[in-house]
């Protein structure tokens, strides 16, 4: 539904591309190898092609692209590929994935920051809670509700790739370009599923 | 929630305004979703608002208004905004918002850049609407609803915080929404000023947090409409939860579909010729037509004794290279032509489709020109084993 056929088009034409480049690469992969080749070239297809559309009207492109090409040339072995797919600037992703790997400490002190943040909210709280006895029922449902969100949002960051220092509203957006590009690329895969066996019956 | 509900009659007002925005919010909805890239885009549409200053002012004017007075006002401007913003974020909003208050509240807060800001009168029953599920919208309630009431100490700037709320609990329980009034009491900034509503705290902690929580509103709702089986749901919770199930689930699925497709077809790019399009020729013009000099070069090779498979593919691969073939209907050719395995499970025959993959491999590769022969004929007997298993070769 959010997808329109020309990013549709743009990452099917990407996505055969880099799919042709995994085919070169090795005769005699195993089929987890292969399966791993797929799923490298369908994802840099897919984070390519969302970089390529972000960049007509000047947005940003999504973090979560940046993550993911950065979190598959980490890996030493699929450099090869990624070189051929991308062209050289390859290169360019795998300082990428060291930017991730400080962007990770400085999630990781931000959570540290967070949390005591939390305990000092939740100190006061308690004070404020024990205080005025009437919202506090409610009150403490409401806590739990936070609690209840917090937790899935820290789920969710560890599921989209890059999430993990996002915060709050970006959150939510790259979630959102994220969902729709999983999305596109289920139904591509299906596509070219489909197509390579003939049909049964 | 029990507090939004205005009077019947603005509701019933604001109802029948509604399904004007709802043409207009319908086609900016389509028009926003078609051309967008996602929910980005959908949200800058909808948040693109150049008339934003003209709507504050229109706004301000609600100030002194009562709620029948601003229904009509609400009524009056949506036809001119309408149509420059998609802001009644969907009919739905605009149907089932029952708080007119929310419709009075300026979305902005003072620092916030234009372009994103959740604006108007469409984002904040949106907003509300969404707030709602928001356990924060405790929150939102007690401080509408506390009339009359400064709420400096209502609202804690800027924490979703339990403490504070519980402060506020006690007092003003109901907010009715009859405290539409705003409070005339900021002076014009430079940005688009938020006209606070009476009862509600002015301070730009609390307005900045209202903004936030609108703008996170509006993802929630973008986020629900794309995941399916949000829209029972209610509830920030639940639809994260919804929202994580979802990604997992797709994750999942990629991971599949991949294991499928190398199973399938390890000669990934025997899918290239077939699926090619216009668009294709033109994104990877030289590289395509590489390709295809080296299927054609490899129809050359001795294939016309072997199995009609390698024929009909090579053909099948030269006809689509000429016809605009929309995807699917490639797709279905594609099926003809391909080597069949026998999909999912890759236990049995793995082996004997390794050697073939890569027979199939060497011939197709420009250096082993001169196997091909062999591994042609060897591949032509696997080939006949699985065609006599499974195969249906149409062609």
């Amino acid at each position: 539904m959010h997808a329109p056929k020309k990013f549709k088009k743009a990452f099917m034409a990407q996505l055969l591309v880099s799919l042709r480049a995994a085919g070169q690469a090795s005769k005699s992969m195993g089929l987890r190898e292969r399966r791993d080749a797929v799923r490298l070239s369908s994802d840099v297809a897919m984070a390519l092609v969302s970089a390529r559309r972000a960049r007509a009207p000047p947005r940003s492109p999504p973090a979560w692209a940046r993550a993911l090409v950065a979190r598959h040339a980490a890996e030493r072995r699929n450099e090869a590929l990624m070189h051929r797919i991308m062209g050289g600037a390859g290169y360019e992703m795998a300082a990428a994935a060291a930017a991730a790997e400080r962007g990770r400490k400085e999630a990781r002190s931000r959570r540290i920051v967070r949390r005591s943040r939390r305990v000092c909210r939740k100190r006061r709280g308690s004070l404020s809670a024990a205080g005025a006895s009437g919202g506090g029922g409610r009150c403490s449902a409401m806590a739990a509700a936070r609690r209840m969100v917090r937790a899935r949002l820290q789920v969710l960051r560890s599921l989209v790739p890059g999430g993990e220092a996002l915060r709050g509203l970006s959150l939510l957006s790259e979630t959102l370009d994220y969902v729709v590009c999983l999305k596109t690329q289920v139904e591509l895969l299906q596509c070219l599923c489909k197509g390579s066996r003939p049909q049964l019956g | 929630m029990e507090g939004r509900a205005a009077g019947g009659d603005y509701i019933a007002s604001l109802l029948s305004s509604a399904p004007r925005l709802d043409l207009g919010v319908l086609g900016m909805l389509d028009g926003a979703a078609a051309g967008a890239d996602g929910g980005e885009d959908c949200l800058e549409r909808f948040c693109g608002d150049p008339g934003f200053a003209e709507r504050a002012a229109r706004l301000s004017s609600f100030s002194g208004q009562r709620f029948a007075g601003a229904a009509g006002l609400f009524g009056v401007p949506p036809p001119a905004s309408a149509a420059s913003n998609g802001e009644f974020a969907g009919s739905r909003e605009a149907s089932s918002v029952s708080d007119p208050v929310s419709a009075m509240r300026d979305a902005n807060a003072k620092k916030r850049k234009a372009p994103a800001a959740a604006k108007g009168k469409g984002k904040e029953s949106s907003a509300q609407a969404g707030e709602q599920k928001d356990p924060d919208a405790k929150r939102c309630k007690t401080t509408e609803g506390s009339e009359g009431k400064k709420e400096e100490s209502s609202v804690k700037p800027k924490s979703e915080q339990a403490g504070s709320d519980k402060s506020v609990e006690d007092g003003g329980q109901k907010p009715p929404g009859k405290g539409k009034n705003a409070k005339p009491v900021e002076p014009p900034k430079d940005y688009v000023h938020v006209r606070a509503r009476r009862g509600q705290a002015t301070d730009s902690h609390s307005l900045a947090e209202r903004v936030r929580r609108e703008r996170i509103s509006q993802r929630m709702k973008v986020l629900q409409d794309l995941v399916p089986g949000c829209n029972k749901v209610i509830g920030k919770a639940l639809m994260l939860d919804e929202i994580i199930n979802y990604v997992q689930s797709l994750q999942r699925q990629v991971e599949f579909l991949s294991m499928k497709l190398a199973t399938v077809n390890p000669l990934d790019f025997s899918n290239l010729p077939t699926l090619l399009q216009k668009d294709m020729f033109q994104a990877c013009g030289p590289s395509a037509s590489s390709v295809f000099s080296l299927e054609s070069s490899s129809s050359g090779f001795p294939f016309s004794d072997q199995g009609d498979v390698f024929q009909s593919f090579v053909s099948n691969a030269l006809e689509n290279q000429c016809s605009l073939n929309p995807l699917d209907l490639a797709l279905s050719q594609a099926t003809n032509a391909q080597y069949a395995f026998q999909d999912g499970t890759a236990g049995t025959n793995l082996q004997q489709r390794n050697f073939w993959e890569e027979d199939l491999q060497n011939v197709f590769h420009i250096d082993n020109g001169q196997q091909s022969q062999e591994n042609g004929v060897s591949a032509q007997s696997f080939h006949g084993q699985l065609q006599a298993g499974h195969m249906k070769m149409e062609f």
